[in-house]
């Protein structure tokens, strides 16, 4: 499965559905689902609830994403983690970078 | 296994028969009884005479005849009530009783049949008519006896169905004391599903189905949902993960009319949160402690069984609780109640009926109402609610179930060598094969996500640094990305040499299971000493992976020139 991108009919948030697997093979997906997209958003919501799997690739996707998105002025959060999924991001202390639900 | 024929045709050939009968005569005129024992006689068949009512009750009890001629006007007990008597002990049997009359006595001729009687014979008997009579209500009883037998038959299997549909579907623990329920369904095997099981960390989960339709239809979706619900709850998969399996069996086996609306709820007591996925139920409640709705969660996803994985697109909630919160789930049996003038309860009523409701019997409350709505209209469709409550004191401590897992699994030592060629790395991703293969062992499953990535890390340095000879140097800066990412992609899809070999083995040293992943790769290895790695937020892009890996694993040794690695993981 791909990654699935959402614009809330305001057109202000935008929604990424990562596949099962976030790692290396997802990197250009992934940066496809954004771009040319923050531009004109207000929020961006990395919905993870099909994830099972992620390496530190992974980290580093959502790292440059978090880059982009400070730049163009983006509210992101990361939503839907499985409790396995939200001990790797807390490990790397990814919960201080990101926006957790 | 001897049993009764259940073919209705064998048994009418056999109880069909009008000859060789045993047949009582209860009459007080002697001329009578003799005529009619005779003219039976003559037709092969038992006759036994009785004077009276009383000798004719007590010689019915004797010889359990087929057949009963029984006069009216009798001494000691008359025929009234004797016929009322023996077709009371007769009970589930048909004994067939033809009440002697005279035709111009219609009032006698009605009790006689109130009484019980099968027929009636007017006096004097002609043999032809006699004959008649008996051959009729001989095909009466033999339909009768059919018709039992079949009725019988299917109460068993109906019983029979039903233990083994209550093991399968009852297996969770229905009495969680922050779980309450009411069900009615309309026949023994229900529509509704209500399954409660808790999975190895703690949380609660809680599947609240309705299968379109009733009946034993309905219930033979069940037994393969209950079935994947409680394995894969007891693994502690994910409430999408259930979602998903529970889509693609039903899918797969029920035909397109029949499917599955559910609300599936994982309720996390001790971190205050609870999952959601719902599918075509109404409107999913949370209500404070003191009663009062809180949030109404509308349903997000098709029903279960409609369309394949990839479609279904399954989206689950997660709502913060505070402790003492209640979430409830509803089947359409309380939403689509309907009373007489064609007006259903609705969702509308029934977040009403749940604001009013602010003591601890909330669900009887419901139930009432509705009840009420209705007016005495019966009920039309299974009816299912349950209540799950936020309450930490109610979960297990974790500790309890991780060993109660470790003592159920077998552990063994095992392992497993994968050796991948260039045209192997090339073309194909050994990790979701190896993850597949461990997936098998119940006890790894809630480690899953740490596996793959100690794999995960190790395989890719060592296919990004040992084969394709990447420079990692490049992944500090976002451009420096975006080129290494294109360069590695051109390097895999040209790689003609280099070989990668992951060995993992599993041991078991007493309540220690212990994972050791070693992977080599035909590289120069690099100075794994002096690289240097961090996870804060001002470290570069690359790095971080094998820093997650120590954090991770109990050891990390690098053999050789650093083109051998060996992670240890500990899962206690």
């Amino acid at each position: 499965m791909a990654v699935k991108t959402q614009i809330s009919e305001d057109g202000k948030v935008l929604t990424i559905g990562i596949p099962s697997r976030l790692d290396i093979t997802a990197h250009k997906d992934f940066g496809e689902a954004y771009k040319d997209k923050l531009g004109p958003i207000s929020s961006c919501i990395i919905d993870m609830a099909e994830v099972e799997f992620l390496d530190s690739s992974a980290l580093g996707m959502l790292l440059m994403f978090r880059e982009n998105a400070v730049a163009e002025n983006v509210d992101i959060s990361i939503a839907n983690c499985s409790p396995g999924i939200k001990k790797i991001f807390a490990m790397a202390n990814f919960d201080k970078l990101f926006k957790m639900e | 296994m001897v049993q009764q024929s259940n073919d209705p045709h064998a048994g009418q050939k056999v109880d069909i028969r009008s000859t060789g009968l045993k047949i009582l005569i209860v009459d007080d005129e002697n001329m009578n009884r003799k005529i009619l024992s005779r003219r039976l006689a003559k037709d092969g068949h038992t006759p036994f005479t009785a004077k009276n009512g009383q000798e004719g009750v007590d010689l019915f009890e004797r010889e359990t005849p087929d057949l009963i001629i029984m006069d009216i006007m009798m001494p000691v007990m008359d025929g009234y009530e004797a016929t009322r008597i023996i077709k009371e002990r007769a009970g589930e049997s048909f004994v067939p009783i033809i009440a002697l009359t005279s035709l111009e006595d219609e009032k006698a001729l009605a009790g006689c049949i109130e009484a019980g009687a099968d027929d009636f014979l007017s006096k004097p008997v002609t043999p032809t008519i006699l004959n008649a009579k008996i051959d009729s209500l001989m095909r009466i009883r033999a339909l009768y006896n059919a018709v039992s037998e079949q009725r019988n038959e299917r109460d068993r299997e109906m019983e029979f169905a039903e233990k083994i549909y209550s093991q399968i579907i009852y297996q969770g623990n229905m009495d969680e004391s922050n779980v309450n329920y009411w069900t009615s369904p309309m026949a023994i095997f229900s529509g509704d599903i209500l399954l409660i099981a808790r999975s190895p960390s703690g949380p609660i989960n809680v599947i609240m189905g309705d299968f379109t339709g009733h009946g034993l239809s309905a219930a033979m979706g069940a037994i393969p949902a209950s079935e994947i619900f409680y394995a894969m709850t007891a693994r502690g998969h994910s409430i999408n993960e259930i979602a998903m399996e529970l889509n693609r069996k039903l899918k797969q086996l029920l035909p397109s009319n029949i499917f599955l609306a559910a609300g599936i709820v994982q309720m996390d007591s001790d971190k205050g949160t609870a999952t959601i996925w719902s599918g075509a139920v109404p409107d999913i409640f949370i209500l404070g402690k003191e009663g009062g709705v809180k949030k109404r969660l509308k349903s997000r996803n098709l029903p279960l069984g409609v369309v394949d994985n990839d479609t279904l697109g399954s989206t689950i909630e997660v709502v913060a609780l505070a402790q003492g919160d209640r979430l409830c789930v509803f089947s359409d049996g309380v939403t689509e109640a309907v009373r007489a003038d064609g007006e259903m309860f609705e969702e509308e009523r029934l977040e009403e009926c749940l604001n009013r409701h602010r003591g601890s019997r909330l669900l009887e409350g419901v139930k009432t109402a509705v009840d009420k709505f209705c007016g005495g209209q019966s009920q039309t469709d299974d009816v299912t609610m349950v209540e799950i409550t936020c309450d930490s004191k109610a979960a297990r401590p974790m500790a309890v179930q991780a060993t109660e897992i470790s003592e159920k699994s077998t552990p063994l030592d095992w392992g497993m060598v994968v050796d991948l060629s260039p045209n192997r790395l090339r073309d194909s991703d050994p990790l979701p094969m190896i993850m597949q293969i461990l997936m098998q062992d119940d006890a790894l499953v809630q480690h899953k996500e740490n596996l793959f990535l100690i794999m995960s890390e190790l395989f890719t340095n060592s296919l990004d640094h040992g084969v394709l000879r990447m420079d990692g140097s490049l992944k500090q800066t976002m451009e420096g990305m975006i080129q290494y990412l294109t360069e590695r992609e051109k390097a895999l899809a040209t790689i003609e040499t280099g070989n990668i070999r992951m060995e993992i083995k599993h041991t078991t040293h007493g309540d220690e299971r212990v994972f050791v992943v070693r992977v080599d790769d035909s590289g120069p290895g690099f100075d794994h000493m002096a690289k240097g790695a961090c996870l804060s937020e001002t470290c570069s892009m690359g790095g971080r992976g094998l820093q997650l890996v120590r954090s991770l694993c109990k050891e990390v040794i690098f053999h050789g020139s650093g083109n051998k690695v060996e992670a240890t993981y500990v899962i206690t």
